[in-house]
């Protein structure tokens, strides 16, 4: 049976008062056939103790309690102010602050509102056969391609390349996978390497590989899984650096301002500069820089999910430039991005959020922590 | 009336009637609490910090004894909070209060007190003036003949009050609270 305090209680006062009905004289005699209930009925049955416990009421004023309850809300108040108010100073001082919006609720109004929506990247790419052909392959249309080497599968965001002959083939015929601004498009080559392109990316491949070695050309940013072959190395080569493979999972990155980056998840990878033969062996969790003002390589240890985020289908910003970031998102967003006020771009700036959001969500929440406006005018991003 | 007053003031968050929750509600849980964590300051604090997260909830509460249910389990349960809290802290405690802590079922009996007591003790301003005067005085401390003297009333007098006061405050209804006093002392 389901106690409730509340009957137990108007019972228990209509017994004092003597009002009872006989049926509920019996609901009481077989409450107080518990001991403890019996117990409390005989307690509160003694005036003394009834004082002993008001004189204990007395002693907690609703008035004093009620006061310290306004200060506590006070208090709360300005710990959210001044959570606002550092958040604020920070920035200012371009200090750069975490700010976890991933699950951040819709800002109420922070961009002017355009009639344009700016819907993320998809997958769509170019890809130029060995003929010179050209051909738009769009996320909806499975497609069969077919060349002397091989067969290509074209469906749902992905190539997959196969090879005809079980021998590998004697000359190479290329093919260039090419992603817009707004795309990404996934590819996995016939030793089993797959390839993650990131929008404004371009990877030039065989469409099957020799028999001494593997390589690829990468201009943009792209994300490898290499499929291990001791006899045949895999090279990705850019116009700055040669990376060479022994079968493993890194990021390599040609966009940034100044520097072609790499970063190596797992396995191990050598890595040198495009006309040298010095090689930097990299270790799992270590990033590349090379330098194109210094033409210089340095290593060091960096956390890779920053570098690695973008394939998992967030954006990782980790004390980045306003500038940097939002080159970033423009590639994605196939949006140009126009700062009123060169001053805002040297603003460093942390954040994690959704790759696949509106922009108009991953602005607001940059506007919301910054305080800096943005407008959007069909493809142009105006930072006010 | 008046209970409506109280839901009026916890669902809409009325700043200029909240004060009435306290009077409602804020003696009995920290008495509630008390029980629990054997601190009155603590208790107060814990009290506080529970009425504070009301304020900020959005929660609703339709019936008046829904809000006291409510009231009486959040205490308890910040209670637990604050004393695993503090047997986390030490060990020393922990082997102090080495009794386990109660569910919130066993605490039946000690909600039911309480809620007498919570009902009995707000009653006391229904009571006419002088009787109200003679348990106040109790209360307080004071002696049936300090009381008597104060009052000018004879000995016997203050005594018969006192009983007939506290007869009167342990079998009252809601249904006979005189609403006019009740109304009295809210406003």
């Amino acid at each position: 049976m389901e106690k409730s305090v509340e009957k137990t209680v108007a019972l228990l006062r209509k017994s004092y008062a003597g009002r009872l009905t006989a049926e509920e004289q019996a609901e009481v005699d077989r409450l107080l056939s518990d001991k403890d209930m019996q117990q409390l009925y005989t307690t509160i049955g003694d005036d003394e103790y009834l004082i002993q416990e008001f004189r204990r009421y007395s002693s907690w004023l609703p008035m004093s309690g009620y006061q310290a309850f306004r200060k506590k809300k006070r208090q709360q108040k300005i710990q959210r102010f001044t959570a606002r108010l550092s958040v604020a100073a920070s920035l200012l001082i371009a200090l750069g602050c975490i700010w976890l919006l991933v699950e951040q609720e819709k800002p109420e109004k922070p961009i002017d509102i355009a009639e344009t929506r700016v819907e993320p990247g998809s997958f769509r790419a170019f890809l130029q056969l060995s003929s010179g052909e050209r051909i738009a392959l769009e996320d909806t249309h499975p497609l069969d391609l077919c060349e002397t080497e091989g067969t290509i599968q074209i469906d749902s965001g992905k190539a997959v390349y196969s090879a005809h002959q079980l021998s590998p083939a004697e000359t190479e015929t290329y093919h260039i996978l090419s992603v817009p601004r707004g795309g990404e498009y996934r590819l996995l080559l016939t030793d089993g390497t797959a390839v993650h392109l990131n929008a404004e990316s371009e990877l030039r491949y065989p469409v099957a590989f020799t028999t001494t070695e593997r390589k690829v050309f990468l201009k943009g940013e792209a994300w490898f899984e290499v499929a291990k072959d001791v006899d045949r190395p895999f090279y990705v080569e850019t116009e700055d650096v040669r990376i060479r493979v022994y079968g493993t999972s890194f990021n390599v990155n040609t966009h940034r301002f100044h520097t072609t980056e790499t970063v190596l998840v797992s396995g191990e990878i050598g890595i040198a500069k495009a006309e040298s033969t010095e090689e930097w062996r990299m270790h799992p969790g270590q990033l590349a820089s090379y330098d194109r003002n210094s033409g210089e390589i340095s290593l060091q240890k960096v956390d890779v999910r920053k570098y690695t985020a973008w394939q998992d289908g967030e954006f990782c910003f980790n004390d980045d430039t306003l500038e940097e970031i939002l080159e970033e998102l423009g590639r994605w967003y196939d949006v140009t991005v126009f700062f009123q006020s060169p001053g805002h771009k040297e603003i460093q700036f942390s954040c994690h959020l959704k790759r696949y959001e509106d922009i108009r969500k991953i602005l607001g929440a940059i506007t919301e922590s910054t305080g800096i406006l943005f407008e959007i005018n069909n493809r142009t991003v105006i930072v006010k | 009336m008046n209970e409506s007053r109280i839901l009026i003031a916890v669902n809409e968050k009325k700043e200029e009637i909240w004060e009435d929750v306290f009077g409602y509600y804020y003696a009995a849980l920290c008495s509630y609490a008390r029980r629990l964590v054997h601190d009155p300051v603590i208790a107060e604090d814990l009290v506080q910090d529970i009425l504070l997260y009301v304020w900020n909830s959005e929660r609703k509460f339709i019936r008046l004894e829904e809000l006291t249910n409510y009231l009486y389990r959040a205490t308890y349960n910040r209670s637990m909070m604050w004393l695993r809290h503090e047997k986390c802290k030490s060990r020393h405690l922990a082997r102090l209060s080495e009794e386990s802590n109660p569910e919130f079922d066993e605490m039946f009996v000690e909600t039911v007190r309480e809620e007498l007591l919570r009902q009995m003790y707000l009653y006391i301003d229904a009571l006419p003036e002088q009787q109200r005067k003679v348990i106040r005085m109790s209360v307080e401390g004071l002696s049936v003949n300090e009381i008597a003297e104060k009052l000018g009333i004879s000995v016997d007098t203050v005594k018969t009050h006192k009983k007939r006061s506290f007869k009167q405050l342990r079998g009252k209804f809601k249904e006979d609270v005189n609403i006019f006093w009740l109304a009295f002392f809210l406003s």
